[in-house]
Parts: C-alpha cells; sequence; structure tokens
C-alpha cells in the first residue's frame, strides 16, 4: 500500500486474528478482522459481551499482541513492536478512557492529568495545559482532590482531561459511561464528544449500548471474533 | 523528568499503608542491628584489648603454662626475669571451700600472688580501699563478693580451704587481669603464695596454671626473653603488651564472624519476607501498573516507582538497624561485665554502620529484584479484564524467558557470597555459607514441594469421601499466585533454626547429665589421690547408691623412645614439649569404648608396666606397635612396651581421654590421681560434700546439678541470641505468609462473594481458609522439624560426640505450634475478607 493512502488513515486492521490457549482448549477471540478508520473519524465497536470488541481495542493500542495480521497506527505498524517501544508509540499518539476511570491512586486529579506527559518526557508548557483541561471539564477547584475524594462522574471527567492532555491523534474509549448513571453518563459522553470535535481527534469508542454508538460516524458490529457488519452512519464521513 | 512523580507516588503509596511497610523496615532493621552491634562491639573490644593489654596481662610479658614447672626450670624462668626487669608467679586452681554460717563447702576459684608486686600494671578494686599488701597475709584472703554472697559469710568470717583456715580480710570487686586467668569465671579466693603452699592444694598432677608476669625494663630484646622462655618451660603460652592476647583476639574474631554470619541469615529470612511484602505489595499495584503502562509509561519507569520505594525502605531500616545495632553495642559490655574488669568503651563506629547500611540495602534489593523485575511482565492489557487467560508461551520463549530469571539467581548467588565474604574476611567461609545456604533452601523446597505432592495426590485418591472443607482448603493452596513454597520455605528455615537451637541444646545438657566415670552418678570427684580412703569415706555415707567409679591417671615426663631421647625425636616442638608432661590413664581390661586395632590388651589383673596407644598417639608421637618407651614419673624410671594400638569407637564416659594407657596395677605406689563418679539421692549431697571436705580437703566436690546450672547458664547466653534470631526468622515467616495472603486477597474477596451468594456460611468460609493455613503450617513445622532433627543428628555426632535420638515430641510441637501461628499470620490478613458483600464485590468486577 503505497504511504500516502497509509497515511490518511489513522489506524488499519489487516486480517487480525488472536488466539488463545487454556487449560483445556484454544479459544479464537478474533478471527481475520479487517478494516481501516480514517483521520478524525469517530468509529464506534459494538458487540454481546464476549464477542471480542475489548481485546480488540486492546490490540489496537497495543496492549496485547496479535497471533496473526498487522496493526498499523498513524502510519506505523505496531505489529512487531515491542513491549516499551509500544508504550512509546502510546504515550505519544493515544489517549485512553476506561469502564472504570483508572486513575492512579496515589496522585492527585492534576498529577493524573499531567501524567502521560511525564511519562513520555514532551517538551511543553504542560501545566496550563492541565489547568485548561480542568477548566472545560469542570473541575478547575478540584485539581488536588485524590480520585477516593472524587465521584464517579468526575473521576471520569479527570480520565478525559489525562486522555487528552498531550492531544492525541487517537482517542480510545471502553464502556466510558458504562459505570455511570444516567446524567453523569450524558455529561461525560458529551464533554467526550466535545473536546474530540475541538481536538480532531480519531475516536474509536466500545460500548454495547446502541444508543451511545449512534453518535458514531460508523459501528462495526462483532460477533464470535468476526466482523458481523460495517455501517457509516447518515450523515456524511469527513476525511 | 518522571523521577519526581516516581517518587511522589512512591511516597504516597508507603503513607497509606504504613503498618505494611513497618515490618518490611523492622525486617531490615533487625538484621542490620544485628550485624553492626556484634561487629561493632567486636572491633570495640579488640581495641580495648590492644590499648589496654598491659592491665589485661598485668604485666609487660606473659607466660603462661598449664603444667607444674620443675624447680629448676622454675629457677630459670625467675633469671630471665630478673636480667630484664622484674617477674612474679600467679598460681590459679580450683578447689572446694566452705566459710560463713552455712558450712557448705562450694567450688571456688583460687589465685595465689605476691601481693608486694602484683600486679605491675592495673589496679585491683579492693573493700576496704587498701594496698593488696596490707590485706593479703599468709594466713589471710580476699574473696569476690559473690563468694559472701552464696557462702552467706562476710568481711571478718573464716574461710576453709585444702584444710586450712583463712580470715576474710576484704572484698575483690575487679581485678586487671581477670581475662587472662587460666580457669573461667567463679567465686574467687585471692591469696599469698605461701598461703597457698599452707594448703598443699597444688602438688604433682594438680590441676593449675601457672602465669610468670614480667615487667621489662626499657630497651630490652622482647624476642630474645620470649625465646629463652620457650627453651626454659615445656608448653609455655606467651602473650605481650603489643599483640594483646592472640588467643582472646582470636575467639573474638571466630565469635563475631559467626554471630556475624548468624545474622546474616536472619537479614537474608528478613529480606524474603520483604520481598514478599514487595510481592504482595505489587499484586495489589497490578492495576495500577497496568494503567500507567496502558497509557504510555515504559517498563523501567514503573519499576523506577518500586525501586525507589525499596531503597528507601531498605535506607529506613538500615537507619533504625544501625540504631538498634548501637543499643545491642551498649547491652554487651552489660552482658560481660562480670567477666572483666575493663570495659571496652563502646564508641559509634561509623565504618560498621555503614557497613550494615550498605549489607540491608544490598539484600533488601537483592531479594526485592525477581518482583521488581517482573513488572516487566505485567500486561497492559489488565486493564480490560483481570481474568484474560495468558497466551501459550512456545518453548523458545519459554526458554529466553528462563535465562534471565538464571542470570537473576546467579547475580543474587554472587552478591550473597559477596556480602558474606566481606562479613567473614574469608573467601572459603563466604564460599560454605553461600552453599550451605543454598544446600538448606534446596532441601527445604523440595521436602516441601515433595510432601504438597504427597498431599495432592492423596486428597485426589480420596475423592469426594474427604469433607468439602478440606478439599477446597487445600485446593486454595494450589490458587494461582499462592506462595506456598516460598512460604514453606521461609517457615521452614524458622522452625529449623529454633529447632536445631534448642534440640543441640538439650542434647548437650543429656549428654552431660548422661556421662561420668561409668555413665552413672551425679557427684563427681576431682583430684583424688588416696583412693581406698576416699572410696570406703564416700561409700559409707547416707543416700550413696551404689560404688565410686573412678579412672585413675598420671603425668609423665617421657625420656626416651627405643633408646633415642626424645630431643632427638623427629617431633614438630608442640608434641615434643608435650612429651615433657604426658598424661598416661589407667585401665584394668580394655574399656568399652575403644577396640583394638592391633597387638593384644593385657588381662585384667597384668601388673606388667606396658602401654596401649590410640591413632592419635601413633600420628602425634610416632610410636608404634613393639616401641619401647622410658618415662619418669616422679622421680622413678619406668620402662614400657607398647603392646596394643586402638581406636575410639564410642565416646569416652565423663572427661576420660584415653590416649597412652597403662595397666592399672602396673601403676601401684606411683602418684595416680583419680577422678571418679558416684550417684547420691540430692537430699544427701551436702553431706557427702562436707565430710569430704572434713577428711580430705584437696579433694574437688562438683555436684552435677551445680555443673548443670552452670552449662546451662552458659550455653543459654550464646542460645538466647540464636533463639532470638531464630524467632526473627520464624517472625518473618509469618510475615512472608502474611503477605502471601494479602497477596491473593483479590482473588479470596471473589471467591468468598461467590462462596456466600451460592449459600455458604461465615462459618464454612473460616473453616477452609483454616484449612489452608494450617496445611502450611504443618507441612512448614513438618519440614523445619525433619530437617532440624537431621543436622542436630550431624553436629551432634560429628561435631560433639554426642549421640541423638529423634525427637518426635519436637516435631509434633513444631507441627502443631507453625499451624497456629500459620492461622493466626493468616487471619490477621484476610480478616476483613469475610465482612464484605458479595453484591459490592460482584458489581465491582
Amino acid at each position: 500500500m503505497p504511504t500516502s493512502t497509509t497515511q490518511l488513515y489513522s489506524v488499519e486492521v489487516r486480517d487480525v486474528s488472536k488466539t488463545i490457549q487454556n487449560a483445556t482448549a484454544t479459544v479464537n477471540i478474533l478471527r481475520d478482522v479487517a478494516f481501516r478508520v480514517p483521520r478524525g473519524q469517530f468509529l464506534a465497536i459494538m458487540g454481546a459481551s464476549g464477542s471480542g470488541k475489548s481485546t480488540l481495542l486492546g490490540l489496537l493500542a497495543g496492549l496485547d499482541t496479535v497471533t496473526a495480521g498487522r496493526i498499523v497506527l498513524e502510519g506505523e505498524d505496531i505489529t512487531d513492536l515491542k513491549e516499551d517501544q509500544l508504550a512509546s508509540l502510546r504515550g505519544r499518539k493515544i489517549g485512553f478512557v476506561f469502564q472504570s476511570y483508572q486513575l492512579v491512586p496515589t496522585l492527585t486529579a492534576k498529577e493524573n492529568i499531567l501524567l502521560p506527559a511525564e511519562l513520555t518526557g514532551l517538551r511543553g508548557d504542560w501545566e496550563t495545559r492541565a489547568n485548561e483541561l480542568l477548566e472545560r471539564v469542570g473541575l478547575s477547584n478540584r485539581g488536588h482532590h485524590y480520585p477516593i475524594q472524587l465521584s464517579g462522574g468526575e473521576q471520569q471527567r479527570v480520565a478525559l482531561a489525562r486522555a487528552f492532555i498531550i492531544k492525541p491523534p487517537i482517542l480510545m474509549a471502553d464502556e466510558p459511561t458504562g459505570n455511570l448513571d444516567s446524567q453523569n453518563g450524558q455529561h461525560v459522553l458529551d464533554l467526550l464528544l466535545q473536546m474530540n470535535r475541538e481536538e480532531q481527534t480519531t475516536l474509536i469508542l466500545v460500548t454495547h449500548d446502541r444508543k451511545l454508538a449512534d453518535y458514531a460516524d460508523r459501528i462495526i458490529t462483532l460477533r464470535d471474533g468476526q466482523v458481523l457488519s460495517d455501517e457509516l452512519a447518515a450523515r456524511p464521513v469527513e476525511v | 523528568m518522571f523521577t519526581g512523580t516516581a517518587s511522589k507516588i512512591a511516597w504516597r503509596e508507603l503513607r497509606a499503608s504504613p503498618a505494611k511497610f513497618l515490618f518490611v523496615i523492622v525486617a531490615v532493621a533487625v538484621g542490620v542491628g544485628a550485624l553492626s552491634g556484634v561487629k561493632g562491639f567486636g572491633s570495640a573490644f579488640k581495641g580495648m584489648l590492644l590499648r589496654n593489654a598491659k592491665q589485661l596481662i598485668a604485666a609487660d610479658l606473659q607466660a603462661q603454662t598449664y603444667q607444674n614447672p620443675s624447680p629448676e626450670a622454675v629457677q630459670k624462668v625467675e633469671r630471665i626475669g630478673q636480667r630484664n626487669g622484674e617477674v612474679t608467679r600467679v598460681t590459679e586452681t580450683i578447689s572446694m571451700a566452705a566459710a560463713g554460717r552455712n558450712r557448705a563447702p562450694q567450688m571456688v576459684s583460687v589465685k595465689a600472688v605476691d601481693p608486694r608486686v602484683y600486679p605491675f600494671y592495673g589496679n585491683l578494686t579492693l573493700e576496704p580501699n587498701k594496698p593488696l599488701k596490707e590485706l593479703l597475709k599468709i594466713d589471710t584472703v580476699v574473696v569476690s563478693p559473690e563468694l559472701l554472697l552464696r557462702m552467706k559469710a562476710q568481711p571478718g568470717d573464716t574461710l576453709r580451704l585444702g584444710g586450712q583456715d583463712f580470715r576474710i580480710a576484704g572484698t575483690l570487686v575487679t581485678e586487671p587481669d581477670r581475662l587472662a586467668s587460666g580457669f573461667g569465671p567463679g567465686m574467687r579466693v585471692l591469696m599469698t603464695r605461701e598461703g597457698l603452699a599452707r594448703t598443699g592444694l597444688i602438688q604433682f598432677g594438680s590441676r593449675a596454671a601457672q602465669r610468670f608476669l614480667f615487667k621489662l625494663n626499657p630497651g630490652v630484646n622482647l624476642e630474645e626473653i620470649k625465646a629463652d622462655l620457650k627453651a626454659s618451660l615445656p608448653r609455655v603460652y606467651l602473650s605481650d603488651y603489643r599483640e594483646g592476647d592472640p588467643a582472646v583476639s582470636k575467639s573474638i574474631d571466630n565469635s563475631t564472624t559467626f554471630l556475624s554470619l548468624v545474622s546474616l541469615i536472619a537479614l537474608i529470612v528478613g529480606s524474603l519476607g520483604v520481598a514478599m511484602a514487595m510481592y504482595s505489595h505489587l499484586q495489589q499495584r497490578m492495576d495500577t501498573i497496568a494503567v500507567m503502562k496502558a497509557i504510555g509509561a515504559r517498563a523501567n519507569q514503573v519499576i523506577s516507582i518500586y525501586l525507589i520505594q525499596t531503597l528507601w525502605l531498605g535506607i529506613a531500616g538500615g537507619l533504625l538497624g544501625v540504631a538498634i545495632g548501637a543499643a545491642v553495642q551498649k547491652s554487651f559490655p552489660i552482658l560481660i561485665q562480670r567477666l572483666f574488669a575493663l570495659l571496652p568503651e563502646v564508641a559509634w563506629d561509623w565504618s560498621f554502620s555503614v557497613q550494615g547500611m550498605s549489607v540491608g540495602v544490598l539484600a533488601t534489593l537483592l531479594f526485592t529484584l525477581p518482583p521488581l523485575l517482573s513488572i516487566r511482565n505485567v500486561r497492559p492489557s489488565l486493564v480490560f479484564r483481570r481474568d484474560m487467560p495468558d497466551a501459550a508461551v512456545n518453548a523458545r520463549k519459554q526458554w529466553r524467558n528462563r535465562l534471565p530469571a538464571a542470570l537473576l539467581v546467579a547475580a543474587m548467588l554472587g552478591g550473597w557470597y559477596g556480602i558474606a565474604v566481606w562479613l567473614s574476611g574469608s573467601a572459603r567461609m563466604g564460599f560454605y555459607f553461600v552453599a550451605g545456604l543454598c544446600v538448606s533452601v534446596l532441601l527445604l523446597a523440595a521436602v516441601a514441594a515433595l510432601l504438597l505432592a504427597v498431599l495432592r495426590r492423596v486428597v485426589r485418591a480420596s475423592g469426594r469421601s474427604l469433607p468439602s472443607s478440606f478439599r477446597h482448603g487445600f485446593a486454595n493452596l494450589y490458587r494461582p499466585g499462592n506462595q506456598a513454597r516460598s512460604v514453606l520455605v521461609a517457615l521452614g528455615v524458622g522452625v529449623m533454626f529454633t529447632l536445631t537451637t534448642y534440640l543441640l541444646q538439650t542434647t548437650v545438657l543429656r549428654e552431660v547429665t548422661s556421662e561420668g566415670p561409668g555413665r552413672s552418678g551425679n557427684l563427681f570427684l576431682l583430684d583424688v589421690r588416696n583412693l581406698p580412703e576416699v572410696t570406703k569415706l564416700v561409700e559409707a555415707q547416707p543416700g550413696v547408691a551404689g560404688k565410686l567409679q573412678f579412672v585413675g591417671y598420671m603425668v609423665v615426663r617421657m625420656i626416651d623412645k627405643n633408646g633415642i631421647p626424645v630431643e632427638r625425636l623427629q617431633l614438630t616442638r608442640q608434641r615434643r614439649d608435650q612429651l615433657q608432661t604426658v598424661r598416661i590413664t589407667t585401665a584394668e581390661g580394655k574399656p568399652g569404648s575403644l577396640a583394638v586395632q592391633s597387638g593384644r590388651w593385657w588381662n585384667a589383673s597384668s601388673n606388667k608396666m606396658q602401654l596401649a596407644i590410640s591413632e592419635d598417639a601413633i600420628r602425634w608421637f610416632h610410636l608404634k606397635l613393639g616401641d619401647v618407651v622410658h618415662f619418669q614419673v616422679a622421680g622413678k624410671d619406668e620402662t614400657a612396651r607398647v603392646v596394643a594400638v586402638f581406636r575410639r569407637v564410642a565416646r569416652a564416659p565423663g572427661m576420660v581421654r584415653y590416649d597412652l594407657v597403662a595397666p592399672k596395677n602396673a601403676l601401684a605406689g606411683l602418684p595416680v590421681v583419680y577422678y571418679g563418679a558416684v550417684q547420691v539421692n540430692p537430699p544427701s549431697i551436702p553431706v557427702v560434700e562436707e565430710a569430704l571436705f572434713d577428711r580430705f580437703p584437696t579433694v574437688t566436690v562438683m555436684d552435677l546439678a551445680d555443673v548443670l546450672k552452670r552449662i546451662q547458664e552458659a550455653v543459654d547466653q550464646v542460645a538466647v541470641v540464636i533463639r532470638f534470631l531464630a524467632a526473627f526468622a520464624i517472625l518473618a515467616g509469618v510475615i512472608i505468609l502474611s503477605s502471601s495472603v494479602a497477596g491473593t486477597r483479590y482473588r479470596r474477596i471473589r471467591e468468598v462473594a461467590i462462596l456466600k451468594t451460592l449459600g455458604a456460611t461465615r462459618r464454612r468460609i473460616t473453616s477452609i481458609f483454616s484449612i489452608e493455613f494450617s496445611i502450611l503450617g504443618l507441612v512448614g513445622g513438618l519440614v523445619g522439624g525433619l530437617l532440624a532433627n537431621f543436622f542436630t543428628k550431624i553436629v551432634a555426632e560429628k561435631f560433639i560426640e554426642a549421640t541423638f535420638e529423634f525427637d518426635w515430641f519436637s516435631l509434633l510441637l513444631a507441627m502443631l505450634g507453625t499451624a497456629l501461628l500459620a492461622n493466626l499470620a493468616g487471619w490477621l490478613a484476610s480478616a476483613r475478607i469475610l465482612d464484605q458483600r458479595p453484591l459490592e464485590v460482584l458489581r465491582g468486577e
């Protein structure tokens, strides 16, 4: 594939399979999954529990290794990268939002937001950026609080701010509203979509909630580790 | 830079669980404290010995011998002394004495000096505070306060010693050369040489230490004088002010090395505890580690957090340890103040503190390396689901994974070897230490694995016939992440140490109680000369059960062998000197503890002078079957042919040592000294002692109970240190168990939630966990107990020539005790697990 074409896409998944061996049998979690995500697209990955959607997200982020196939992120083939190279790539290119927030309990809200910048060692005025993000998620007065002192919704907003700190080209979210009540869930979703628009990030969201997926530009549905459907939303996709 | 954030996280995690990390700090501190304390005190002590060498021998030069020198030899020595300055003679021995209202005779340590000149250096502390020459006359003594206390006497009372009466003129609080004393600490009686001569205690063959003290003129040639003294006195032992007392220095070095290595074992077990605590801590931090990796942290960055944490803990433990070490150094002098007039001034020595700190931090790091490096294997995908099974690892990858592990083990062993060499100052000792450690740990791990495997097979074979609580409890041992083997090794090490100390102690005591001439008797008689009359007197006393059993010996001077004078025999100087005062033991028939190797033993009734010799005597003195030996005893010349060579097949009773043996009847008329044993009903012992003391005041009587008490006291002093360290090892085992349980906390919480949801009562869950902990404790106790018995047997039979029977009771006690401890530790770590509401847990999954 010519480089120029590759660079049009944020994510390319080429015939990816994932197999695991447990004590009694071999389990095929993903089979020959293939798709490409143009830059700036909001892709929702749907599927029932056990369909392989979280595993796929993990593979896309280089959190786990594929059994077969290749994955290219922002023009860089990550399939054969070593653990530390993957970590470094995640630090530079991927923001994460998890269902259960996953903040570091021993760091304050602001320190959590600053963590990716410190890990990557990138130069920049991160303090100002963190303050600005805190303000954008409505927590400018909660920066010195520890996660345990924040509500679920507040923790997830801190996680959102953390995901955007280094202005990553790709944002991955795993059921970001799954642990929240509907009001807080809606608030977090609105913020996510708003920030995604403002930062012009490619957003890949894993959910089993159809209503949430309906916000996406495109929906890929998995069943038993295979792509069941790949639908574009009615509105035009900006490439 | 990430270091700032890493330090921040490290510090806040420490602050969040102070109790958990306090253990880590204490574990390191105890090891470091023991180490720096022992090392620091050893060094302070040696420094004191060197600084005060003159006071410690009360002279510039000391010549000591345990033989009674001939008048000619004494003259020679005195001439050497007078030529080069001044000389004085000190004689020490043990004997029986009685004083005050309580007439029961007791053993005392007698020291005879010339009060006009003794001591050349250092001071005696006397009560009343008068010069020694004013207090000591031919009919007076000064005694230690302990003697007054135990004999219920006071100054002015009469002390009866060697059949003579002496007035107690004062008390002797300290004497400078107590350390150089030929006999151990005891109730001291200080008297004049003329006074000692009155008692008749010192005769040919008596047990006595003779010390010649020299005060030398400036500029004399010390080496020349020492050479002259060596030529004049057989088997002389010299020490001078420049070197202190080499034997004492050496024994301090040996003790310091031994205690340092024991402390190192404590530190190792403690570090193992630290490693387990760290492992459990990392298990609980798995989510955070995965999250950090997911958002871009490289493995080294995450490792740096926990490395910083470990370093801080090691340093904090080290600092606390240095403080403990200082306290240990301070308390040592209190323990030994009874023995020494001069006590080392214990000053804080930074070099030992640095050494202790470094060893502490290094030890902590060495053991925490594996859990720290395992951070590399934490998969960031854990952020999605904790229970995602691992993908199968192919064989090549497995080998690739094993290589770093092997390198890690090699690095750890190398580290321990380095530390042991550093502490002991010997590469050989370092090697033995590490090899011993490896063998013990491997043995423990192998036995523990074997026992668990057998148990597993039995449980499987029993199927559903076993109660379900037991099956579940047992299955828990194989729960992923459960450190059953590590726990068993740590508990086993602790139990092994404690039990070995206890078993060796009881073996030594039992050996002393069961031994003695004829292996029967609780009253020992030493320096018996008039055997028939002593026997008659003793056997006529009330409460004496059985016959007095005795062995005789005499000290002879060998003149020649097969006509070749001793001076021309090709022997080492030491052995040649030894032949000047060699001991011949008497025997009628062949003693049961010996087996004839060549030649023939004489008939029991034989009165012909002949010799049977041991294999040692052949090696030492180059004797052989058929040799004719000419020797002198009490001025008489005797000739004997070597008719038999024997080897020892069992330990000889009591203090008997058979090297040169002659027929008992052949020694009639010669000055044979006997020692014997007799069984006396304990209440009658004072009566027998008094009767003997009245008629035969030079016979020393030792009550076995008293001897045992003294031995027990001596053994206890050493045992208390080892026990403390062993107890610490057990504590570390308990903490390791707690940490291991805490490490599987997440899984336990889920199990409890599921079991509760399915209808299990608290009681049932309690019994499942209790069974798990009990199995760990029982197996740990069993393994440690078995090995303790095994090691005690080896040590007893190879090193202290004692017999050892497998102690089943101790094994049972070890198993039950360890099971109890394991339950305590396990429940401490899982107490709140039972209180979790199932819904809360299952929802939060």
